[in-house]
């Protein structure tokens, strides 16, 4: 028996679903190799002139999960500056917040889900308790980023199926 | 205080996201008007040929919320079909899935965290999972993939969705 609480609607899923982004992208990586094209191709693809690449979604993925752990222990977040252009950077930037994930343990989120939770965004601060937060914003955010990162892949070509999104 | 439990962490996610649904539809018909094309372009539009498209992304991201939301609850969903293909159909399923989702029992919900779900794996692939599990490595991924992906599909074809789009009411989440 597993007790269903803060930390395993949240650590669990960030670590799997960073994972899982990880193999996609080395996907991406494979193709653009058989297909004989430099993979900052892919990294600088987007879906739409005004959203992000692929390497700000990866990015924005990383901090929601980081974020995320940080806020509901109440700790500082740990600054990653947002510098990578490879995917072997990338890839590190991927493997370093899943240590940071990883970091967290179970005592750590006890009674998150009222803990205060400020953001701010460019037009004003959003007040949380710590289960709105997570559901309602970080695990949303987290999703999106992470799904954006499929399509932007899946939308050049590249082999992913939803079975790479849910379990690699 | 907010309590947690299965049914805090997901009832009121569901919600959110379907009504959020509405709004890209709402947006999609705009967008259609403005520009002057058939509405079925966009639901029809996909990211690639071997995509499902955007009507059955909101096909599938309904069925997950209303299976989900009964299976936790130890119901068997209502078998409606994948199919529906107008403004009007998705509106009128997206209805029907929050009403499922807001009539589900959060006691029975709440029991079952450790209760083993079967479900099928399309056609003839059946998998046995914890509640929990359940909810956590299957239902909700999928729900999410499928949101995300009916929500690029518009972006990606022009449609002014943005961000606070998906997130929709997230501000509002009870508390």
């Amino acid at each position: 028996m597993t007790a269903l609480n803060m930390y395993a609607v949240s650590a669990p899923v960030f670590v799997r679903m960073l994972n899982n982004l990880s193999a996609m992208l080395a996907k991406g990586e494979a193709h653009a190799k058989t297909k004989n094209f430099d993979c900052a191709a892919l990294l600088n693809s987007r879906l739409a002139p005004d959203m992000f690449t692929l390497t700000k979604q990866v990015q924005i993925a990383t901090d929601h999960a980081k974020g995320a752990m940080a806020r509901l222990a109440g700790h500082q977040i740990e600054a990653i500056e947002d510098k990578e252009t490879t995917v072997a950077e990338l890839q590190a930037r991927i493997k370093k917040v899943i240590g940071i994930v990883e970091s967290y343990k179970e005592a750590d989120l006890a009674g998150a889900e009222n803990r205060e939770i400020t953001i701010k965004i460019p037009t004003t601060e959003l007040k949380f308790d710590g289960l709105s937060y997570l559901e309602g914003w970080a695990m949303p955010n987290f999703y999106f980023h992470v799904t954006m990162a499929y399509a932007i892949l899946r939308h050049n070509g590249v082999d992913l199926g939803k079975r790479d999104f849910l379990m690699s | 205080m907010t309590k947690f439990s299965l049914h805090t962490a997901s009832a009121p996610m569901f919600t959110v996201m379907l009504n959020n649904m509405n709004a890209w539809l709402d947006k999609a018909e705009a967008h259609a008007k403005e520009k002057n094309i058939d509405v079925e372009a966009l639901l029809n539009a996909r990211l690639i040929a071997d995509q499902l498209p955007f009507k059955d992304q909101i096909n599938f991201a309904t069925a997950f919320a209303k299976n989900t939301m009964c299976r936790l609850a130890g119901e068997t969903p209502p078998d409606y079909p994948n199919t529906d293909a107008s403004v009007a159909q998705l509106r009128a399923r997206i209805t029907r899935t929050l009403d499922i989702v807001a009539s589900a029992s959060a006691d029975a919900i709440n029991a079952a965290e450790n209760r083993d779900i079967t479900f099928g794996l399309g056609p003839d692939k059946k998998l046995t999972l914890s509640g929990q599990d359940y909810f956590l490595r299957f239902a909700l991924p999928n729900f999410y993939f499928h949101a995300t992906t009916a929500y690029d599909i518009l972006r990606a074809n022009g449609v002014a969705l943005g961000k606070m789009d998906f997130m929709g009411a997230a501000f509002t989440l009870p508390n």
